[in-house]
């Protein structure tokens, strides 16, 4: 009588073809486990790129950026109303040195139009070094004749030499340091500003220091800093707590898909096992099947979760200055950072697949142990 | 007829564990299958011959006793060795037909061919040969969702036969059938036992089997109640004819 064999091990690729041949034929169903998967991944990384887009926690957002730039200019306007009172028929000088910073830009263009405001229309606003519609080119020895209001932008520090000369005349001289990242304020006697003493006349300096910055807008000022320090600090909480829930989500969603999926198919894995499957093969099978539903599932939902959230943000963006819709498609996918969305994308397929094969593993090894008999018998 | 025993049962036990209580399905059978013979396994359900039916094809382990496979004990054999004997020595057919329901009639048929290490061009080749032997040669492109329950039966024989084995284990073949496309089904199997001298066993009740086994074995509430030759098959089928 003929001897017992053993067995031969099957190349992956045949576990392959059939696993992509039951995906094909089953294809109703792969596509609601693959639809669990994309679900998953859609939110986890639709929270990861509204942090892009608006964060406030551990990534500063595009938006965030935005509104703390929007803030910056809004303190260096409302320095310039409680130094200057109402600009109207006011003379306001503009000195640009070196590159201007966004907030800066900003600024220039809000004095700008505000010679188009009849109500409080500046006499004047001349400038050095900047040409905007409603700004008068000035030349520099004539910068300061007059003017109630001189500002510099750009580095300051490049001023020192002919400052003198340049505010020859003014009661006062205005400094908008807008070179720090926090514009803060504050009203001083020249002695006390070391770089500055300009013929006796009072120096407001903006610069980067918070006890200055008390001086001039005072104790409930500083209140709302620390609230908004506050406010950053549940935001990051709020960030973190987000993303572990959402990774348990998309988690439960992915295994639970799978699950079914392997376990409605017993009777088919007793079949095999009848015909010769060695365990290892059904258990390959399976992990293929999973991987590539996975895959899948998760490209598709990343693409979901990252285009979704630009397209709202997108759709419903106000401009801070003016309140219009419609300049959201450019401020949003033009000022996210794509670096971290792509990396952030990458996890996401890269977390989905591996969760897909991970929840793949118990019932994979489960239903490859099982008794021939006993898969057969089973009816999901 | 050789009389080479092929499988050799012997005090076959199986305990089934169902919530609380213990259920004895099989009670200690022996019994010897000789190679080339065509064996109906009879009994009411729930006597244990399906149980006994998976013993012998390797595909439940009994909770005492031993199954000798081609001399050897079928569960010594470590796992490798159990699906090479459920792969080429063994044939199944089930009365729910078991087909792999994404795969056509074809590659039901060449799953096992496949499974074993063939080349697919080649397995596709032979499983076509095969499922014209089983009048079926016409609807080889078919998914089992497309075919009737004799036709699926068909290609459960065929798939039975892809690598040519020693023994058919038929659970219930006729089970799910009208009686017409049952008897077909029996005589295809009986119409290979002679041509091919396949072992045959299959678990029945249907008493159509009977007339062309050569041997039946009786089993009743986990035991082996009797062993008939064909000659006694008459006297028994009205005994147990309720």
């Amino acid at each position: 009588m003929e001897n017992i064999g053993t067995q031969v091990r099957l190349p992956i690729s045949t576990a392959v073809a059939i696993a992509l041949q039951g995906i094909k034929i089953r294809l109703g169903r792969a596509l609601v486990t693959i639809s669990g998967v994309v679900l998953g991944i859609a939110f986890l990384m639709s929270v990861f790129t509204g942090e892009l887009i608006s964060g406030t926690g551990y990534i500063k957002g595009a938006m965030a950026q935005r509104e703390e730039l929007n803030n910056t200019v809004k303190t260096m306007e409302s320095f310039v109303s409680q130094a200057l009172g109402s600009p109207k028929d006011k003379i306001i000088g503009i000195i640009v040195a070196g590159d201007l910073e966004p907030s800066e830009q900003i600024l220039a263009k809000r004095l700008a139009r505000l010679t188009q405001d009849s109500k409080q229309a500046p006499k004047e606003v001349r400038a050095v070094g900047l040409s905007l519609p409603g700004l008068t080119r000035a030349e520099i020895s004539d910068i300061g004749k007059d003017a109630s209001m001189l500002i510099v932008m750009g580095n300051s520090e490049a001023f020192t030499k002919s400052f003198d000369d340049l505010t020859a005349g003014m009661e006062q001289v205005y400094v908008l340091d807008t070179y720090k990242p926090v514009v803060m304020a504050s009203e001083e006697s020249a002695d006390n500003v070391k770089m500055r003493t300009y013929a006796g006349a009072p120096v407001v300096v903006l610069e980067n220091s918070s006890q200055k910055y008390e001086q001039l807008y005072g104790a409930q000022q500083q209140e709302f800093l620390k609230e908004q320090a506050k406010k950053a600090e549940s935001a990051r909480f709020r960030t973190v707590w987000v993303m572990i829930i959402s990774l348990l989500v998309t988690i439960i969603g992915i295994t639970n898909s799978l699950l079914m999926s392997v376990t409605e198919r017993f009777k088919e894995i007793g079949t095999m096992k009848c015909l010769g499957a060695l365990s290892v093969f059904i258990r390959q099978l399976f992990l293929i099947e999973s991987a590539l539903i996975g895959f899948t599932g998760s490209f598709l939902g990343m693409l979901v979760g990252a285009l979704l959230p630009m397209l709202m943000y997108s759709i419903s963006y106000r401009d801070p200055a003016t309140g219009a819709l419609g300049a959201g498609f450019g401020v949003i996918f033009g000022t996210i950072n794509y670096s971290l969305l792509l990396a952030a994308g990458f996890s996401a397929v890269v977390v989905g697949t591996l969760l897909a094969i991970m929840a793949a593993i118990y019932p994979a090894n489960f239903a490859a142990r099982m008794v021939p008999a006993m898969a057969l018998r089973s009816n999901v | 007829m050789t009389q080479n025993v092929i499988v050799k049962a012997v005090d076959v036990k199986r305990r089934y564990q169902l919530g609380d209580e213990i259920v004895w399905a099989l009670q200690g059978v022996s019994l010897d299958i000789f190679e080339g013979e065509y064996l109906s396994i009879m009994g009411p359900s729930g006597s244990g011959k399906s149980t006994f039916f998976n013993m012998i094809g390797a595909l439940d382990v009994p909770t005492s006793g031993t199954i000798e496979f081609m001399g050897e004990d079928l569960f010594k054999l470590p796992e490798a060795r159990q699906a090479w004997i459920r792969c080429n020595k063994i044939g199944y057919i089930f009365q729910t037909y078991n087909l792999v329901m994404v795969m056509t009639a074809l590659e039901n048929v060449a799953l096992p061919m496949i499974l074993r290490g063939e080349p697919k061009s080649q397995a596709h080749e032979r499983a076509h040969a095969i499922l014209e032997r089983v009048g079926l040669g016409h609807r080889t492109d078919h998914l089992p969702s497309q075919l009737s329950g004799g036709q699926m039966q068909r290609v459960a024989i065929a798939r039975a036969l892809a690598n040519d084995p020693a023994v058919i284990l038929a659970d219930e073949p006729t089970g799910n059938l009208d009686s017409k496309t049952g008897e077909e089904i029996i005589m295809l199997l009986k119409r290979l036992q002679l041509e091919s001298g396949v072992t045959i066993i299959t678990a029945t009740h249907d008493v159509k089997m009977l007339n062309i086994s050569d041997r039946i074995a009786w089993i009743r509430d986990g035991k082996l109640e009797r062993l008939d030759e064909r000659e006694n098959v008459q006297i028994n089928t009205g005994a147990m004819t309720h």
